[in-house]
């Protein structure tokens, strides 16, 4: 019994996770290490909370869109350092996010009744579309622009394009993870409900090595210790708040294990990783 | 088509790097841009294809002030560019790059025949040889089909009888309309192919050349004065003082390499056979995975880079940006190997060196690019003296007058000298023996009296 | 739009990037509240208060500076300094409190720097997630070996000793002279060498793990100790409660460190400002904003000093 809910459970969790990473996953391919996607799946969230269904949904998705997009063009465009940019971004988005859901705080939000196993399975589809997206001429141009982007730059691609666009389909799948945490997982809003999803998602992108078919099983990791955690109270005589710890500890691990493992060029980080591209800036 | 930029001015930190330049290329015809390193030739070809802004002057195509926003921008004006570093993503494979860079790969077959050239389509680049690459880069550009081309010296890798049929090939493009415009240091070349050639020195332009051209007229332009190209003398060699048997790296294999008190010694190679790596091993910057090293005959097999140092081996990476920190004071630069009385012995090596630095408290990155050099080799050579210096491709990049320089001082200075280098003709003129590397091994070596055919034939083998 | 490089870099950018943070806060508060209560949030100051922020604000923005000038990226001073005002808790006397809160920071941040060195693990990722980790650890800490069992009914810790305002005051102006003396010294020489690259410290003779490691462990040490000095200084509640075991201290440590250029004296300056942004939100929330908001502020402040980085070193060119 037990073990059936800590499934279903950790499925219904895993989908924003899930979903988020893969965002993560195309952002940090492009090189573009966006911390600020916590804020993106707060906003969206909390812009799914004040709307509410139906239109709830698709509005987050726009904010998100926009407000990663904004990112994107600082960090790239701008050149503003994108680790503490991303946090910027995360403390905006708490704020703004905080703000606009203040109302609906202790108010129960319309729920869409789902089944983990089938949220999860079309989770998995979306990552085998950005599976298949890494081959189009834009995913193998999302490639180039986090190992080599001075290469791509000279070849007649446009870097600053080439990320922006990689900044929209992350947004889209960070604030549809937002949306989706307020809207089918919680029903219900608290300034604290939406934190550290997107953090879950920026470290499982890595835990994946940057691989979305990987993320389907990566991206369960923090899922399943949340639930785990949650399900380990009932039995257990350990403090709830240490237990709360292990959801974020195991992400770590897990990423000290990949980075053990993986010593296979593929496997490798983009290198330009965290690194702006000035163009006038030749090596 | 033409293309063409009027008074063309572009500042880096540290060097005016153009200065009130005039070029123009026109349909059907090769333009030649000769001129030694640092020249400008490589930033004029940048601002052609919008990598640079420049500081002021104006761009023209078909007499129409043009601003050149980007590469992108650029090969839809019907610009291409066969980059000198390569714009090839090393992760992908050739097929994956050819398919961004958006040619048709029909073309690139087309071109492949014309030219001789056969590339693997789906290997990882940075699985290819240097050589490769730069064929890959060649039919990426030439397969884009542009109106113009821009050619950032594109036979430096290649064969001679490569080099041929390029050349050929060149001269075919014009006669069939296109306008290229070939960057070379290489006179022979230039003068072959070239309808025309304007001549850069330090920026500025010295002239417009017409055919028939005239060699000797173009090597003086090129270098003002006639830099009197000092020739090895007879060097008496002492005892051995560095040898290295049988090294072993990641894409070095079972190198020996023997060094007496004294002498200047070059690694000859064309670029990518493991020159650079075993330098690294040879100054024990990077730990060998198999062999010995005996330096003054102590064994400093597998000791850290530390234990080099403290015996007098210094090291020059061919990248500065490896042992200099451009965004620290020249000073602090200074003190990474200085610990008494910095300033003053600093203010002495300036002066011997005839540095330009404005101010000690600048940055590194402040500095040209040749003084950047020339503060590592105050900093390495001058402050120290070196019993061992190991040195990557030390002249690469420098203008002939520096290179002088360099010789001499690190003949008055250093017990023993090992470099790499890749112009077969700087290392007959320089050294007292010359090892050729190539894929990974060293396959011949040479002492004087050298034959010149003999070397280079060893270096294309 | 792109940039290019300056031949000498501007410093008159940090002054711009820091009119225009104040200009942004102006027009966001007076948006939030209207015109009358704008002026009360603006000018409503408790000096005491004020100081005794500005000294623990200054301490973790040299914690950042340590960090951020090697070129290694803490962004978990709000865990380590949770970790620190943790310690301080536990300690009997301020002596104890500031060595402990030094020792357990230091402690909290050498997994994320351990892992970088022999592993190559991203350190930005895992110090931001040992600030989640410290959370919990520090809401067991309240409820269960730390908890005041004489206040019944509340859920709280022990209080931790008091410090006076010109104490930390001190003890703030001291870590800033320490570190400009470190910084002088072959050690600071070696940190800041690593900005450049670890190649550069390793052509340098030295370690560059060894370096790496030391950045990061100062950079967490220093922030333990400014989570230590901000709970000790306050007037009444020296205590944890499970609602508040951080206080946005890392963040703002995080803007002070940018828009002081990096550079331990004008961090000093910075704090200022952040001193004054922290009593700005305090006012906020008396008229009923969320806590967040003023946090927001705090980041639209450290956006403004990553702006003023990218002017220092490149002008913009519009074409």
């Amino acid at each position: 019994m037990a073990l059936e809910t800590i499934a279903s459970e950790a499925l219904k969790s895993g989908v924003p996770i899930l979903l988020a990473t893969l965002g993560a996953i195309v952002g940090q391919r492009a090189g573009v290490l966006n911390l600020g996607l916590e804020g993106v799946v707060y906003l969206s969230a909390a812009v799914a909370a004040a709307v509410g269904p139906p239109w709830g949904f698709p509005v987050a998705i726009v904010v998100g869109v926009v407000y990663n997009l904004a990112y994107y063009t600082l960090a790239n465009d701008f050149a503003l350092n994108q680790i503490l940019l991303g946090l910027a971004f995360t403390m905006v988005g708490y704020g703004v996010g905080s703000q606009i859901a203040q109302g609906k705080i202790g108010q129960p939000i319309e729920k869409y009744i789902i089944h983990g196993v089938e949220a999860y399975a079309l989770a998995i589809a979306i990552a085998l579309l950005v599976h298949f997206f890494f081959k189009t001429r834009l995913g193998i141009a999302v490639k180039a622009s986090g190992d080599d982007p001075p290469s791509l730059d000279l070849m007649g691609v446009d870097v600053y394009t080439v990320r922006k666009l990689a900044g929209v389909v992350e947004g889209v799948l960070a604030s549809a993870a937002g949306g989706y945490i307020i809207l089918f997982y919680y029903g219900s809003w608290a300034d604290s409900l939406p934190m550290g999803w997107g953090s879950l998602a920026v470290i499982t992108a890595m835990v994946s090595l940057w691989t979305p078919t990987l993320a389907v099983g990566a991206a369960l990791i923090p899922s399943t210790f949340v639930s785990l955690s949650y399900t380990l109270q009932h039995y257990l005589a350990i403090s709830p708040h240490l237990l709360h710890t292990i959801p974020y500890i195991a992400p770590i691990i897990a990423l000290t294990t990949a980075r053990l493992l993986a010593k296979s060029a593929r496997y490798q980080p983009p290198k330009w990783l965290a690194k702006p591209y000035v163009r006038e800036e030749r090596v | 088509m033409i293309l063409e930029v009027k008074n063309v001015r572009k500042v880096f930190p540290g060097v005016v790097s153009l200065d009130g330049v005039n070029f123009q290329v026109k349909s059907g015809e090769v333009h030649g841009l000769l001129g030694e390193n640092g020249a400008g030739k490589s930033t004029l070809i940048s601002i052609l294809y919008g990598v640079y802004l420049p500081d002021s002057g104006d761009v023209f195509i078909n007499g129409v002030k043009t601003e050149i926003k980007s590469p992108r921008h650029a090969n839809k004006l019907g610009i291409s560019l066969i980059s000198q570093q390569f714009a090839l993503v090393p992760t992908l494979t050739v097929r994956e790059n050819l398919e961004l860079a958006g040619v048709k790969l029909g073309e690139v077959e087309r071109y492949s025949e014309l030219l001789e050239i056969e590339i693997p389509l789906d290997r990882a680049v940075t699985q290819l040889t240097m050589g490769e690459r730069q064929r890959v880069e060649v039919l990426k550009a030439l397969a884009k089909n542009s109106e113009i081309l821009l050619m950032d010296e594109p036979t430096a890798l290649l064969s001679p009888r490569e080099v041929d049929a390029f050349l050929t090939l060149v001269r075919k493009l014009a006669d069939m309309g296109k306008a290229v415009v070939f960057v070379t240091h290489k006179i022979r070349e230039v003068v072959r192919v070239a309808d025309r050639i304007t001549v850069l020195r330090r920026g500025r332009q010295v002239g417009e050349f017409r055919k028939p051209f005239d060699e000797r007229e173009l090597l003086e332009a090129m270098f003002q004065t006639a830099v009197v190209r000092s020739r090895r003398e007879k060097t008496v060699a002492g005892d051995t003082v560095y040898r290295a048997e049988n090294l072993v790296g990641e894409r070095v294999f079972d190198s020996s390499v023997t060094v007496r008190s004294g002498e200047v010694v070059a690694v000859l190679g064309v670029a990518g056979n493991g020159q650079d790596e075993l330098m690294e091993l040879l100054s024990g910057f990077k730990r060998v995975r198999g062999g010995k090293i005996y330096l003054q005959g102590f064994d400093m097999s597998g000791k850290p880079y530390v234990e080099f140092l403290k015996r007098g081996v210094v090291y020059l990476p061919e990248d500065r940006s490896r042992a200099l920190a451009r965004e620290l004071s020249v000073l602090d630069n200074f003190k990474v190997r200085c610990t008494t009385n910095c300033r003053e012995k600093l203010r002495e090596v300036i002066e011997i060196l005839d540095i330009d630095v404005p101010d000690v408290r600048e940055r590194a990155a402040a500095l040209s690019g040749g003084n950047q050099q020339k503060l590592l080799l105050a900093r390495e050579i001058l402050l120290q003296k070196p019993t061992v210096l190991v040195a990557s491709y030390p002249t690469r990049g420098l203008d002939m007058e520096t290179t002088e320089k360099f010789y001499k001082i690190v003949r008055e200075r250093c017990g023993a000298v090992v470099l790499s280098l890749q112009d077969v003709e700087e290392a007959i003129e320089k050294v007292d023996k010359i090892y050729v590397m190539s894929r990974g091994r060293i396959t011949a070596h040479f002492t004087p009296p050298y034959d010149f055919d003999q070397v280079a034939e060893a270096m294309a083998a | 739009m792109r940039l290019i490089q300056r031949s000498k870099p501007a410093s008159v950018y940090y002054v711009v990037a820091f009119l225009s943070s104040l200009a942004t806060v102006l027009a966001a508060v007076y948006a939030l509240t209207g015109g009358a209560d704008a002026v009360r949030v603006f000018t409503n100051i408790n000096l005491q208060m004020f100081l005794r922020v500005f000294a623990a604000v200054c301490v973790m923005g040299l914690a950042s500076v340590f960090s951020y000038r090697s070129g290694v990226w803490n962004i978990g001073q709000e865990g380590q300094a949770v970790m620190g005002a943790l310690a301080a808790i536990a300690a009997p006397d301020v002596i104890t409190a500031l060595a402990l809160s030094a020792a357990v920071a230091t402690g909290w941040i050498a997994t994320p720097a351990l892992l970088r060195v022999w592993l190559g693990v991203n350190e930005a990722v895992t110090t931001f997630l040992t600030f989640f980790i410290a959370v919990y650890i520090a809401r067991y800490f309240v409820e269960n070996p730390l908890r005041d069992l004489t206040k019944k009914g509340f859920i709280v810790s022990v209080e931790a000793p008091f410090l006076e305002t010109y104490a930390a005051l001190a003890i703030a102006l001291l870590a800033a002279v320490g570190v400009v003396a470190l910084y002088r010294a072959r050690v600071g020489l070696y940190l800041r060498l690593l900005s450049s690259g670890e190649e550069v410290v390793k052509y340098a003779g030295k370690s560059p793990k060894l370096y790496t490691a030391l950045a990061l462990l100062l950079s967490g040490a220093l922030a333990g100790v400014g989570g230590a000095l901000e709970i000790m200084t306050r007037e009444a509640g020296r205590y944890m409660t499970l609602q508040q075991v951080n206080t946005g201290f890392g963040l703002f440590g995080i803007s002070a460190s940018w828009l002081g250029g990096l550079n331990p004296l004008g961090v000093l300056a910075a704090s200022l400002y952040i001193a004054w942004l922290y009593e700005v939100g305090i006012n906020l929330k008396t008229v009923g904003m969320p806590a967040l908001v003023a946090n927001a502020l705090v980041g639209s402040a450290m956006v403004w000093g990553l702006v003023g980085y990218v002017l220092y070193r490149y002008r913009v060119v519009w074409r």
